[in-house]
Formats: structure tokens, sequence, C-alpha cells
């Protein structure tokens, strides 16, 4: 749980180097192929990260992660494209739509506990699929959804204005508000609201028995988590440009989960590590003859036999041996 | 008229094909007291596995499912005895998880061996036939027929034979069971191969009309999942009534409702039922 | 007269056919031990369930601080000032005992969502109250030596001090304790009366299921016996222990005779 960590901390200190790193990146690497890999290793791993939070740390398995991923992005491009609107005010919205909806799934989704909650958060997910779909007057279906522009340029008090039609201008975009999404879900883990989503995951009655409102709380990690799916969904849809309803798919859902489970679950760094190592590695491979998704089953299943906490759980424990201070 | 009752025959004939699946995953759940997310992953194994039979090495058809079952029931065992078992003691939800890495070798093995196009099963019982002021192939009543068969002799293995006592046993008090000196690793991967060789004959007999596909586990399972859950996680009538019931659902609503949006209709009706009844019709775990 | 702090007026639970709560009443007063004794199966920690709103009460009715609670929600509950522990002893195994402890106060405190983001004054007084609350409660049950260590890897006895602490955490007025000597041995038993009296003198009124006739006769101020769901006596423990109907109950009726 959460003692929270020194200042200086070697830790800190290199998330501290990284983040430096990652702002300095485009400055020496300018091919646009790897620039895209990491803005989309950035956007799933916002997606991860905050599918994590609920997962990971308040222990209940939502399987619908995917659909409000999609129902963002499609918020966003339908708000852009067919009200015209801009897309600052157009991404507020289309969260504030993803975490209205997430609402109305979790109150009902949330009355189920365990693999109830898993299986009927997938059938959530199947029905905003077809939803997205069949709904072709409104989503354009199967057609998809094309010309969703970049973000449009803020201009600057001093003249000039930031415009995003470049991929570096796109990639300080993401990373900007990957790490504000860092540090919303730091801060929220290392609370006392953290130390309640902790105990639900730990032992829901035991948590009521103290005091802690289980309905209450799970949606409250809910709510936060398909809040910022749906805001990685809106920097998706203005990156590529293009959305058809896959993007909403319960696949996408399942890369999510294999991304926390191999970064290790109830970390924070973890579904980013995940994230990046999957996304880095399947765009290496892409013409390589080992399907992709194989690979990935595979490796999962030898994780969460042999290597319980993923890859940042299964550092951590070694780092316990390392230091002396045994674990269990 | 004659369109309903081809509806209601069709849904009998759907219906069938769910009863058997959700029955294997029934089953596998009465034991792992997990539901066994691979299981349409298998299904759409099984398919395969008679198509390639049929196709390549031109078998009988009834040969190339029997054969296909048997294959089915091995890899169950396998899966039972490499992912399950170690994984036995820990959360469900490492269960859950190694079940999706093996969804994703199957499926996309699937993909990446057979393409993704819809494979034309070479046709078996063409013939027509007249039933009820209706006009059905043979092949769709071959499919409730042989659905009627497996269920019987599933029901008399285990309420009449020792081994199916055991299973009964074991499903019920695991602990229990071992006590009386059941083996219950065995019973564990018999279940499984019970399991899996089911979900391959109903694979192998839709396979025809349906065609084959890797992803055509996908809306298979989740319906199986409607079902037990509605019908009651490890009960065979359950799965049994639920199947055959889904399967009209579906075939009256998609004849008279709309095609494309049937499937949420069962969806629907799992969410709807959920919200009332967390833990699904019957009660239970 | 002072009013009582617990009032249990005719309570009923029934499963199904079975009626495991029989038309209870019985009152608790404001800083006794009050124990609940009774063969097995009579009923006692149903009885504590349908108190504490883990199950919904078949009939009857609960007040607590003349407040009628019953079928009120296990963490309105808690809110109100009643806390538990489990008979099977329940302590987030996979948390550190100091972790353990701070989050039984979290129920006093709003962590709002806001105030968590943006780390505001408030927030940062929350967390110190909550923090200070299980330091205070790490020195009451004797834990601070253990206050690093997995609450999974603590002895069975420890378990039970942690688990007391944490529904103490939650500042109540009230403490219902289920067997808290239960798989504890002969010597440690000793530590746990003593955490009890302990908190009798800190002024919260106590509750105990007990099957230990040495502790649950010596302990309490008051004792309850139920049978089968149904009280059959309640008063000071030399009355009760004497009291052919309990005799009865417990061991047959040669013996009461």
């Amino acid at each position: 749980m959460g003692t929270p960590a020194n200042l200086y901390s070697p830790k800190r200190l290199i998330v501290l180097l990284l983040i430096l790193l990652a702002f300095t990146i485009p400055s020496f690497v300018t091919s646009r192929f790897y620039l895209h890999i990491l803005i989309m290793c950035f956007i799933w791993g916002m997606a991860a990260t905050s599918m994590n939070l609920l997962m990971g740390y308040t222990g209940q398995v939502n399987l619908a992660h995917g659909a409000f991923f999609g129902i963002g992005a499609y918020a966003a491009g339908l708000l852009i494209l067919k009200l015209g609107l801009n897309f600052w005010p157009a991404l507020i919205l289309a969260c504030i739509i993803t975490v209205a909806l997430g609402f109305f799934i979790g109150v009902l989704a949330l009355r189920t506990k365990g693999s109830y909650f898993a299986i009927g958060t997938m059938c959530f997910n199947v029905i905003v699929t077809v939803i997205i779909d069949s709904w072709e007057e409104l989503t354009e279906g199967a057609r998809g959804l094309l010309g969703i522009p970049r973000p449009s340029p803020i201009p600057l008090p001093w003249g000039g204005q930031i415009a995003f039609t470049s991929i570096p201008s796109y990639y300080y975009l993401v990373l900007i508000f990957l790490l504000l999404t860092l540090l919303v879900i730091y801060r929220i883990v290392h609370s006392m609201m953290g130390r309640s989503f902790l105990a639900i995951r730990g032992n829901e009655e035991l948590a009521e028995s103290i005091g802690i409102h289980a309905m209450r709380t799970k949606l409250l990690s809910f709510l936060i988590s398909t809040g910022f799916a749906g805001l990685a969904g809106v920097l998706y849809a203005s990156y590529i440009g293009f959305l058809s309803p896959e993007i909403s798919d319960y696949h996408v859902t399942f890369e999510f989960l294999i991304f926390c489970l191999i970064g290790g679950l109830g970390t924070l760094g973890g579904p980013l590590i995940g994230a990046f190592l999957l996304t880095v590695v399947s765009e290496l491979l892409h013409g390589v003859a080992v399907p992709r998704l194989v690979a990935y089953g595979f490796l999962l299943v030898i994780i969460i036999i042999f290597l319980r906490g993923g890859i940042v759980g299964g550092a951590q424990m070694l780092w316990l041996k390392v230091s002396g201070k045994g674990g269990r | 008229m004659s369109l309903f009752i081809q509806q209601v025959l069709n849904g009998i004939m759907l219906g069938s094909v769910y009863s058997l699946v959700a029955l294997g995953l029934t089953l596998e759940y009465g034991i792992l007291h997990i539901p066994n997310f691979t299981h349409g992953a298998l299904y759409m194994a099984g398919a395969y596995v008679t198509f390639l039979l049929a196709t390549s090495l031109g078998l009988n058809f009834w040969l190339a499912m029997v054969i296909s079952m048997m294959a089915l029931a091995l890899i169950g065992i396998v899966m039972e005895r490499l992912v399950y078992r170690p994984l036995m003691l820990e959360s469900p939800l490492s269960s859950f998880i190694a079940a999706i890495g093996m969804i994703f070798i199957f499926v996309d093995g699937a993909l990446y061996i057979f393409g993704p196009d819809f494979k034309r099963f070479p046709p078996v019982h063409t013939q027509v036939v007249q039933v009820l002021g209706t006009t059905i192939t043979f092949q769709r009543i071959i499919i409730i027929l042989v659905t009627v068969a497996l269920i019987v002799l599933l029901h008399l293995f285990i309420k009449k034979t020792l081994v199916g006592a055991t299973i009964e046993a074991t499903a019920q008090d695991m602990e229990g069971a071992r006590l009386m000196g059941i083996n219950v690793k065995r019973v564990r991967m018999m279940v499984f191969a019970l399991g899996t060789a089911l979900a391959a004959a109903a694979a192998s007999l839709i396979a025809p009309i349906h065609l084959v596909h890797p992803g055509m586990g996908g809306p298979v399972i989740l319906k199986a999942f409607v079902i037990i859950i509605l019908g009651g996680m490890g009960s065979i009538p359950g799965a049994i009534i639920g199947g055959f019931l889904l399967g009209l659902v579906e075939s009256l609503s998609g004849g008279y409702i709309s095609t494309s949006y049937h499937e949420v209709f069962s969806f629907g009706v799992l969410v709807t039922v959920l919200a009332i009844r967390p833990t699904g019709l019957f009660g239970g775990k | 007269m002072t009013p009582a702090l617990l009032e249990v007026k005719g309570l009923c639970k029934d499963f199904g056919g079975l009626r495991a709560v029989d038309a209870v009443d019985f009152q608790i007063r404001e800083g006794e031990i009050f124990s609940i004794i009774g063969p097995n199966g009579s009923g006692k920690t149903t009885l504590f369930n349908v108190i504490t709103g883990f199950y919904p009460a078949t009939g009857g009715r609960v007040f607590f601080r003349g407040e009628d609670i019953t079928n009120l929600k296990p963490y309105t509950v808690a809110q109100k000032g009643i806390a538990r522990t489990f008979q099977l002893t329940a302590v987030f195994s996979r948390d550190t005992v100091f972790d353990n402890l701070v989050v039984g106060h979290r129920l006093r405190v709003k962590a709002a969502l806001l105030g968590t983001i943006f780390g505001g004054r408030r927030t940062r007084e929350e967390e110190r109250a909550c923090r200070d609350k299980a330091e205070e409660i790490l020195e009451f049950t004797g834990l601070t030596r253990d206050r690093s260590k997995i609450a999974g890897s603590l002895t069975q006895e420890a378990q039970k001090r942690l688990s007391i602490g944490m529904a103490l955490a939650t500042d109540p007025r009230l403490l219902l304790l289920d067997e808290p000597t239960g798989g504890v041995n002969f010597k440690e038993i000793s530590n746990l009366v003593s955490l009890i009296e302990k908190i009798k003198k800190n002024r919260v009124t106590v509750c105990l299921i007990e099957h230990k006739m040495k502790v649950a006769m010596e302990l309490p101020d008051r004792v309850m016996v139920l049978n089968y769901g149904r009280k059959i006596t309640e008063g000071v423990p030399g009355e009760v222990s004497q009291d052919k109907r309990v005799i009865e109950a417990y061991l047959g009726k040669s013996y009461a005779a």
C-alpha cells in the first residue's frame, strides 16, 4: 500500500530522468515512424493505466474498457465533424459523455461481482460495438468516421501559436496528457481514497464492516477509469483521424488487459511498461511470420503461471529479495 | 405460419448447438468453479479439425466429427493439466487471464493458419424434407437428433456409471470426494475432456450450415455464458433448457424483429437479469 | 435509568424454512461488557450479522442510541458507531499491519475526489488523522513492533488483535467481537482478555460471542444465552451459570436435574 516514497529515493530519480528523456526525444529522434510508435505507446499506456485503477487497485475486472475508449473517440469525432465543435471543447465534452455513459453502465454492472461482473461488462462491450456498427445515421457504421482533424492551434499570448499538425507536436500533446493521467492516478492511489479501493480489492465484506461504501467506492473507481479511457480515445481519434467500430471491440479491451498483466497489475508503472513493450515489439515484428496475438497469448499464459506480478511485480519481488527485506 | 414453424425449427436447431456448448461449459464450471473462457476457442478448434479431416483427408463427416471430439478432448486434458491445474489455488482472476491468453493462441493461430475467410464445408446431408408444412434441410434435423442423443448419453453416463458418479461427487464437494478416495485429478481431466468434446461436437454439427471461421467461437461462448448464468452455473438441466430457450428467442427475434440487433437482444436480456438478480436466475455461487 | 446503547426487539431471521434467530430481545447498556453464549448453531453469529446489516432481518427491530438501524447497510452501521470482527479472522492479508489500521479510520474522513487530486490542506489533515489513529491503535493493541509486517504472516492471536484494532480504528461506541479467542491457545488468551478490559476502560462498550466458558463468564458484566435461535436467559454470570435451562442446553437434561 502507501507509505509515500522518499523525496530523493532512487525510484523518484529514475522517474524524473525518464520524464526528462521523454521530453527531449523529439530533438534527436526525427524518424516519423519511431515517433508514431511512441505516440501510440503513450495512448495505449493511458488506457491501460486507467484500466489498472479499477482492475489492479480495486479488484474489479472490467471488460468493457475498450468500449469506453471507443465511446470517447467517437464522441469527440462526432462532435467535431457533425456538430462543428472545436477540438478542445469537444475533448472535454467527449470525456463528460464517456463518464456519463460509464455511470449508467457502472451502476448496472457493479451490482454483480467477480466473474459475473467480468461477463456482464464484456456483454456491454459487445453491445456498444454493435451499436456503433449498426447505428449508421449517427456513426457511419462500418464505413467509418473519416477526416477527424488535429486539434486546433492554441494562440500564444505573445503572438504566434502552437499547432498540432506535425508529429512532434502531437507527441508532446499526448506526452503531457499521459503525464497528467499518471499524476492523477498516482495521487489517487496514494491517498485515503486509494486505500479504500485497495480495501475493496482485499476483502469487500471486511471493507464494508469498517464503513467503506462498497458500491460508491467501486463506482467512483469505475468512473475515473472510464473517464481516462475516453480521454485516450479522444487523443487517438484526433491523431489517426479515422475511426471504425473495431476500436471499441473486445479485442481492444483484451489488449489493454494484456498490457496491464504483463506489466504488472496493481503497480503504477506496470501497465505503461506493458503497453510500451508490447506496442514496440508488435510494431517491430510487423512483417514477421509469428502472428502477434498468438505470441501475446503464450506470453500471457507463461507470465500468469510463473510470474504472478507481471514484469514490475517480478522486479519488485526481486528487489525485496536482493535488499534483504525478504517478503512472503 | 410456415415462417413461424421454420423459425421455431431453426431455433431448436440453434438451441441444440447452444445446449451442447453450454453443457460442456457448465460441466467444467461444476468442477473448476471458474468459468472456462477458452471454451469458445476450443469450439472453433473442433470445427476446424473436422473441416480439415473432411476436406484434406476426405473423411466421412461423422468419422471426422468423432475424431475431432477425441482430439479436442485430448487438448482439453492437456490444457487442464498444464494451465488450469497450476492455477487451481490462485485467485480466479489468474485462471481467467490464462484463459484469455489461450484464446489468443487458438483464435489467432487459426487466423494465421487458415486465414480469416469463411470456409465452406462440403455439404453433408442436403436432402430437403417437409416438416409440418415447411421445407427444411435434413442436416438441421440431424443436428437436433444428434444433440438429443448426446444429451441422453451424457445423462446415462453420469447417472448410471460409477465414473459418472465420481464426477457428480467431485462437482458437489471436492474435498469430500477426495476424502472418499476419489482421484480428483483424474475426474478433473475427464470432465475437461468431456466438456471440450461436446464443444467440438456442437461446432462440427453446425459447421456445414454456419461455415467455419476463426471468430466463430466468440459469439457462441458469450451466449453460452448467458445461458449458464441464467440457468445456473453448474446446473445441467439449466444449460440444456437455457440453450434451447436462447436458440428459440434468437431465432424468433431475428426473424421478427431485426437481424442486426438480435445479438444485442440476448446480451440485453442477460444484463437485465443480472441487474435484478446479480447471482443469476437460479442463484447459487 | 439511562436508555440502552443497543436495543434489540423481537429480532427474527429466517433462512428459507429455518428460523435461525427467533424473537430475540435484549439490551446492551453503555460501558458494559456483554457476552452472548450458546451451543453451536444457536444463532449467535447470525444475530451479529443481522444487527450489523450483513443479513436483512426477517422481523423485529434494532435500535442504537435510540435510532432505528434495522436493515441498514453494514457501512452505514459502522458509520453510526458499531464495529465488528468476524469469526473467521478477517484482515487485509496482503497489506502491512499499519496499512490495515490506517484504512480502518477511513470512514471518518471525506476523502473527496478534488481534494485527493489537488492535495488541499483538508486532505492532508485527513490523512494525518488516519495515520495518527493507526499509531494510537498500534500502541493500544501492542502491535507496534509488528507495524511493517504483512498481516497474513502474523500469528492467529496477533491477527485477532489486529482485527480488533481495525474495528477500534473506526471510533466505535459499540464493539461486537465474534469469538475473539477462537483458535488462540491457552497462554495467549489472557492477552486478548486484558485487551478487551482495556477497551472497556476506554469507554467503548463491548459485546462478545464466546465459546470458552472461562472467558465468557469471567470477563463480562452480563451474559445472554441462546439456544436454537431463542434467548433462554440473561443476567449476571453467576446466576446464568447456575440456571437449569442453560445447563440443559449445553449438557442435556440429565445434568440439569
